[in-house]
């Protein structure tokens, strides 16, 4: 598939990164201006950026692939993230914005100091962009193998390479705006194949389902496999999908880029409505294009009948269809800059934790200079390209979905509790929240290995011990239901100093004084 | 001294007020998930084949979500005015 268009418009994306890159170098110092791009990022900028950073390409070639597929978890994938940024807006941006100044970990600190919560939360954001980061650099490497014939591995490390130059040098600034352009190009991208999906069907959309349902009748027979076919993996799934978004801290960071809580909350509403519309996009035309036009092809199948590079490939074959080789190596350039965009999100946040509240707080007790905490932030970004780099090889061929449903239910479970409680429930202890936390992360990672996807089908047992792919319906409940617990048998939930501690919080959280 | 009690007292009200709206947009989500199980049940392409079906519960969900973030912004648009009032 590989096209000298493809190449040239990725050279193209690789460069342009590049110079924002050296332009953020240039305004980037400070300890705030790393984490936080000074916090002069706009509210619109910011939700241009945040949805940069939400739609990976795992989510919108994957969304096409399912329902090219015949699954109709297509469906819940779209529909999820709108519950999770209403509550986001709700409940999270704001009070993360009035406390917090570089990462999540620090806004729970602010309530428990010391170093054991801390690390705790830190931690669990780890572990939550690490599996995220896996399953992006799995999923870029298999792309640019199939888009640019390159060989997985060299892929990977290209990619690697790329995120720890934005992060390393740009920091939150060149992060910010690859993902703005990257949020820009997906746009025009997405609107330029509906437009062509559409001038293919004479402007008539009823045709195209027509088209669409007449293949599905020929050709699928549904998808048997999928979370919707059981009333508890919908459910949780659905659960993961959406409150799994609240607890994502590369998500998160971003509200610490804007100027106040003003500017969050437009954040979220700005977000919210284009990942709305590329979404309903992705899945009312293109996946539907996709099923009408690619089934019966010859040209986009294999000798054993199956689409080409498989089924999230789809509509990369549909861009090809309808607009030649130059279609094609635009939608190819527009999914690399996705990808680097989102990892060099995940980057950030991973590297933050690292620096600012593992060295910086925890070992160093917050005795850390700005210049020795930016050195190690630098090494930290090398340190987690490198891990990256290694799993995202050693993981090929892996289930991306897996590996994403993996990262939102761990947010879910482990991150979104400790985060929520703390900001909103007076009788929460330091005790409630290392318990709730470790009971969130170790249920949904324990589930997660004991169900079919890594029990049967990677380590090779015959049955599964867990039923299920699907754990947020019962380690969400687990781990608030234990820091309720702990809390309420803990005799240092009436301490004084704690209720003084919690009282300032409330305040600051919602009025930013 | 006046100026915390107010400020917590209008928090308290916000939070009355996010927590039905998340508590709406909860049920037309939930809502909208048990039918597509429902679907699927009677037949794994049931939401893909329906096309009116599947589109009017995702433009429910996003009227709700819309209408969540509308109502939320006018509230706090308000809540500014009244301090701005009282100053």
């Amino acid at each position: 598939m590989r096209s000298p268009i493809a190449i040239a418009l990725f050279l193209v994306v690789i460069a342009s990164t590049l110079l924002i890159t050296r332009w953020a170098a240039r305004r980037t110092h400070s300890r705030s201006e790393f984490y936080a791009a000074g916090s002069s990022i706009t509210g619109t900028q910011n939700g241009l950026a945040i949805a940069g950073d939400f739609m990976s390409a795992s989510t919108i070639l994957g969304v096409a692939g399912l329902a090219f597929t015949g699954n109709a978890d297509a469906v819940l994938y779209i529909v999820s993230p709108l519950l999770g940024f209403t509550i986001m807006l709700l409940f999270i941006a704001e009070p993360l914005r009035n406390l917090g100044r570089y990462t999540v970990p620090e806004v729970v600190a602010l309530r428990f100091a010391g170093r054991g919560v801390r690390a705790f939360t830190a931690a669990a954001a780890l572990v939550v962009t690490i599996f995220y980061l896996i399953a992006q650099m799995v999923g870029a490497g298999a792309l640019l193998e199939i888009l640019l014939g390159v060989p997985y591995a060299v892929a990977v490390i290209v990619v690697a390479t790329l995120m720890m130059l934005y992060v390393a040098f740009g920091g939150m600034l060149a992060t910010t705006w690859v993902q703005i352009t990257k949020a820009v190009v997906l746009i025009v991208g997405v609107v330029l194949l509906t437009f062509l999906t559409f001038r293919h069907v004479g402007y008539d959309l009823g045709s195209l389902y027509s088209i669409a349902r007449a293949q599905m009748d020929a050709v699928l027979t549904g998808n048997r496999a999928g979370a919707l076919t059981s009333m508890y993996s919908t459910l949780s799934l659905g659960l993961a999908l959406s409150l799994g978004v609240c607890g994502l801290p590369h998500v998160l960071m971003r509200f610490f880029t804007v100027p106040d809580a003003r500017q969050a909350r437009r954040s979220i509403v700005v977000a919210m409505l284009l990942i709305a519309v590329v979404f309903l996009i992705v899945l009312f035309v293109l996946s539907y294009a996709a099923i009408a036009f690619l089934y019966g092809k010859p040209e986009f199948l294999d000798a054993a009948g199956v689409l080409r590079g498989g089924a999230n490939m789809a509509v990369v074959h549909l861009s090809r269809l309808l607009g030649g080789d130059v279609l094609m190596g635009i939608v190819a350039a527009v999914i690399f800059a996705t990808i680097l965009a989102v990892v060099a999100g995940l980057t950030m946040a991973s590297a933050g934790a690292l620096a600012h509240d593992l060295y910086a707080q925890v070992f160093r007790r917050g005795a850390a200079s700005e210049a020795q905490e930016l050195r190690m932030f630098r090494v930290a970004t090398l340190a987690v390209t490198v891990v990256a780099a290694l799993l995202g090889i050693a993981f090929k061929g892996t289930n991306i979905s897996f590996l994403v449903s993996l990262a939102f239910s761990v947010a879910a479970s482990a991150n979104l509790p400790v985060l929520l409680l703390s900001l909103y429930w007076r009788g929460l202890t330091r005790r409630g929240v290392l318990v709730g936390g470790a009971v969130g992360l170790v249920t949904s990672t324990g589930m997660l290995i004991a169900g079919p996807a890594i029990w049967v089908d990677v380590l090779g047992h015959a049955q599964p011990l867990f039923g299920s792919n699907y754990p947020t319906l019962i380690a969400l409940p687990l781990a608030l239901l234990s820091s309720w617990a702990v809390s309420i048998l803990d005799a240092r939930r009436r301490d004084p100093d704690a209720q003084r501690a919690f009282d300032e919080l409330a305040l600051k959280s919602q009025a930013g004084a | 001294m006046a100026d915390e009690a107010d400020e917590l007292r209008r928090a308290q009200a916000r939070m009355r007020l996010s927590l039905a709206l998340a508590g709406i947009s909860s049920v037309a989500f939930l809502w909208f998930l048990m039918l597509l199980a429902r679907s699927v049940e009677r037949d794994p392409l049931g939401p893909l084949h329906d096309v009116m079906f599947t589109a009017l519960g995702v433009a429910i969900n996003f009227a709700v979500a819309l209408g969540s973030v509308s109502i939320f912004g006018y509230w706090r648009r308000r809540e500014r005015a009244v301090r701005r009032g009282e100053r």
